[in-house]
């Protein structure tokens, strides 16, 4: 289990990435997560909510009721161009970091 | 499900009703329902599938800062804080205890084969005539298994030590935790009844194999024999019987000492500590008792006696102190 707070920065990108293809709902995002990472990420429903929020209110994602689920209608979230764009600076400074830490990384002691 | 609804509830509680809060409330009760729903169909069982969505939950304050939200003043405050048990650590806590249960039935027995070995083996010897110093290789055996038994034990002793904070007390535990774990224990009850009746049996079943056995021997030549292998078969299945006791006597343990944090009542540790500190007496006291016996009187045939004479003297005052703390 990776610690959450070497992801703290990244939970954003990680919801942007899943968002680019198709729109999806709170339960998806993180059931895709949970299966894209071999049950190594879990992210929790606060983390999750947390993201979504901030992502709502920076306007990179929007939401919309879509199909009906136990008796009510699901949210989904839409990527939003602003969001595209916040996702491609995102991934460029991934980049960056991984290149400038791979520096002090050392295959060997 | 309710757990998870009022677990929900529970951590909302004191936070204001915004239409906001509101919306994300609902929704993350829809994803927790669909996850819950998901891990029941993968076989779960419900109590594994309410702890797992639970666990997966997270920490409500991190949402609320990021929405710029202070919990509600006016609401009482929970004053209390002493810390919380996890999920995570009653999970550990009972994964550990019930490997730490089997353990310390193995230990003992082997301890419990040890004497059976002994008392067949130092027959055999004496039926036979073979040399005095062939006693030895009884004697001997009878160490191996005991070295063997003992070892085990304290290894388990040992592994259960970074959970022994537990049951010191001044610990709380969340109400959704306390309702599994009621819940759980109430589940296992049956399993346990069943175990507690399949153990008495087979300790029936030794006594009427001893019986049998020295019928048997009254019309034979080598009747010594007969009725010592009685003894021996009988102690295996005491041996056996005394594993199962054990191992369901240490699990409800657990429950008993989660949920007596969960009912936070005070550790009634006093009398535990006293049957405690008498036990780890009298057991070595016993051992040396039945060594002078074996080596100085040459009672080695009989001086196995000590140990559940002992044993039963000794469960007999640990009640009897628990029944005088209970007034």
């Amino acid at each position: 289990m990776i610690s959450s707070d070497v992801l703290r920065g990244y939970n954003d990108t990680i919801i942007l990435s899943l968002l680019l293809d198709e729109d999806s709902y709170g339960y998806q995002i993180s059931k895709s997560i949970r299966e894209a990472t071999n049950e190594q990420y879990v992210m929790k429903e606060t983390t999750l909510y947390s993201a979504i929020n901030r992502l709502e209110k920076n306007g990179y994602i929007t939401s919309y009721a879509g199909d009906i689920s136990m008796g009510k209608p699901r949210t989904y979230f839409r990527i939003t161009d602003d969001g595209r764009k916040y996702y491609q600076a995102k991934c460029a400074e991934w980049r960056l970091t991984k290149d400038m830490l791979s520096v002090f990384i050392r295959e060997e002691m | 499900m309710e757990t998870i609804i009022n677990y929900l509830e529970n951590i909302f509680a004191g936070v204001p009703d915004t239409p906001e809060i509101r919306r994300i409330k609902n929704e993350m009760l829809a994803n927790m329902e669909e996850r819950y729903t998901e891990l029941k169909k993968s076989g779960k069982s419900e109590n594994e599938a309410v702890g797992n969505v639970i666990a997966d939950f997270g920490n409500v304050d991190e949402l609320l800062s990021e929405m710029g939200i202070a919990r509600n003043q006016s609401e009482p405050i929970d004053e209390d804080n002493r810390p919380v048990v996890t999920f995570a650590e009653i999970n550990s806590y009972k994964a550990l205890s019930k490997k730490a249960s089997k353990g310390l039935g193995i230990g003992v027995g082997f301890i419990l084969f040890g004497v059976a070995a002994l008392i067949a083996l130092s027959t055999i010897i004496e039926v036979y005539h073979y040399s005095e110093k062939a006693d030895n290789i009884s004697a001997i055996v009878f160490f191996m298994f005991l070295v063997c038994g003992i070892g085990i034990l304290i290894y388990h002793v040992i592994m259960m030590r970074p959970y022994e904070y537990l049951e010191k007390g001044g610990l709380k535990l969340a109400h959704e935790a306390c309702e599994i774990l009621e819940r759980e224990s109430r589940e296992e009850y049956t399993k346990f009844a069943k175990g507690i009746a399949a153990g008495v049996m087979l300790c029936v079943g030794g006594i009427i194999v001893l019986i049998i056995f020295s019928m048997i021997g009254d019309y034979v030549h080598n009747n010594e024999l007969w009725s010592s292998f009685g003894v021996s078969i009988m102690m295996i299945l005491i041996a056996i019987a005394v594993y199962i006791f054990i191992n369901i006597g240490y699990q409800r343990e657990v429950y008993h000492v989660l949920l007596r944090i969960g009912n936070s009542k005070e550790v009634a540790t006093s009398s535990n500590r006293m049957v405690q500190v008498v036990t780890a007496i009298i057991w070595p006291l016993t051992f040396v008792a039945f060594l002078i016996w074996g080596f100085m009187y040459d009672g080695w045939h009989i001086s196995w006696i000590l140990f559940p004479i002992v044993g039963i003297l000794l469960s007999g005052f640990s009640s009897a102190v628990k029944a005088y703390h209970k007034k």
